[in-house]
This record gives C-alpha cells, structure tokens and sequence, in this order.
C-alpha cells in the first residue's frame, strides 16, 4: 500500500509541481558548443 | 527499497533538467508497477524471507519476469524507444537508464531472489546482495540517496527559477516585477520533494511495502 501511495504522489503530485517550474522542455535544441579558440576567430575588433 | 529510487531520479532530474520529473519517477518505478500487474494476475507475488511479517526488508520478491535481468532489460529498452521517439536519443537514453537503475538498485538490497532470464529458465543463480539483510545500512543507503536527491533537486530548482526570473527581468514582464514567482514554486517544489522522499521512507521502514 505504501509502494502505491507514494507512486501516485511523486508521479502525479510531485510531476505536477514540478511541471510548473521554467526547466528546459525535453525537445528544446541545446545551443551547439563552440570552443574558446573557434569564437575568438569570429571576433570583431572595432 | 522504495524512497532510494525516487532519490536517484530527483538526482537525475538535477542533472538533466530537461527531461519532465514525472517521466523520471514513473521510469524509476516501472519494474514495480509491471510487478503489480503481474502480481494482480498472479504471475507474480512476494512472501516473507523471515518466515515472521513483511516489513521493512523482510520480503522475499517472487518476480522472476519483472525483475529478472533479461526482462528489466527488455522493459528499459521499451520504455528507452518510447522516450526516444518522443524527446530524441538522449532524453531517451537518461530513461532508460532511469528504468534499468532500479534493476541495479533492487540486486544491492534484495536477498538472492532475482533470477537472469525471465521465468528462471535454466535455472541460473539467483542475484541479490541482500543488504536488506541489515535493514539499517540498507534504510541508511536509502537515506544517503534520500538526502542527495532532496539537494540536488533543491539547487537545480533554484537556479532554474533564478534563471527565468532575469530572463523575464530583461523584457520587464509583469511575473518578474512581481518578483519571486518562480522561486517561491521552486522552494514549494523542493519541500514537497523532500517530504515525499523522507516520508516514503519512514512509511516504509516503520510500516512495511
């Protein structure tokens, strides 16, 4: 009973909580890493 | 062991916060929840080790589809392709891996009684490490877990929540002038956590599964 109880809580309650909170989505493109040495290349001087 | 896989996923969450909370716990458990299944339609039960009650530790699990490893296996890859499919390979593989950890964390805990293939074809040894042998080093891993997740989770929350505020700070939302929305449903979030997780815990040792 306890095994039960406490899936229904952190599955729904928990998830629910937790859905209302800004997290990245799951199908959000994460920005391509860029080494140190490539962005300096694309720096501009004034 | 029940409360240390939620922890796990709470520390998993932290780690990759793009992947929902509730995809986490319902991947953590759903070895347990194919057992109630079969358990519904006797395939599967559990009786006591100890001869005595079936409290905390003293269970000797009769699970030998849901939880043997060829069928934990099985299970993680589903529920890998279903998540994958979904939310692309990486999100998919972090479930997997969610589902195929509460295989690994069952043998530490459990009394030889999880068989390699399912249905103990062959009739090859039985795994399990049998912490639960020792209920307080196992409820004190558990606890460990507990408290890691319960931080982890805590902190993830809070930088998130900080995060979004600034963004929205930028463009002068009305949420951010408000100020302390999201941190306020992040700490709501993470007591509630910690509650669930401690509570689980003493629920289990104290009253049994």
């Amino acid at each position: 009973m306890v095994t039960i109880i406490s899936m229904l809580l952190f599955i729904l309650v928990l998830g629910y909580l937790d859905s209302r909170l800004r997290w990245p989505k799951p199908n959000d493109k994460t920005p391509k890493y860029v080494s140190i040495a490539e962005r300096s290349k694309t720096l501009r001087r004034d | 062991m029940l409360a240390g896989h939620f922890g796990l996923a709470a520390m998993v969450k932290a780690r990759e916060p793009q992947v929902p909370l509730w995809s986490l716990m319902l991947a953590a458990s759903l070895l347990d929840i194919v057992f109630l299944g079969t358990y519904a339609a006797g395939i599967e039960g559990f009786s006591s080790a100890t001869g005595g009650g079936l409290g905390y530790g003293e269970l000797h699990i009769d699970a030998p589809y849901s939880h043997s490893l060829v069928g934990a296996l099985a299970i993680s890859l589903l529920a890998l392709i279903v998540a994958g499919v979904a939310w692309g390979r990486r999100n998919g593989l972090v479930i997997g891996f969610m589902v195929l950890s509460h295989w690994l964390l069952d043998v530490l805990v459990h009394r030889p009684d999880m068989p390699i293939l399912p249905g103990n074809a062959g009739n090859l040894p039985l795994l399990g490490l049998g912490l639960w042998m020792v209920p307080w080093l196992s409820a004190f891993v558990e606890l460990c877990l507990v408290l890691a997740g319960a931080y982890m989770y805590y902190h993830a929350a809070m930088r998130s929540a900080v995060r979004a505020e600034r963004a929205e700070a930028k463009v002068g939302s009305a949420a951010a002038v408000a100020g302390g929305g999201y941190r306020q449903q992040a700490m709501l979030s993470s007591i509630v956590m910690f509650a669930l997780l401690l509570g689980t815990l003493a629920a289990n040792f104290f009253l049994g599964g």
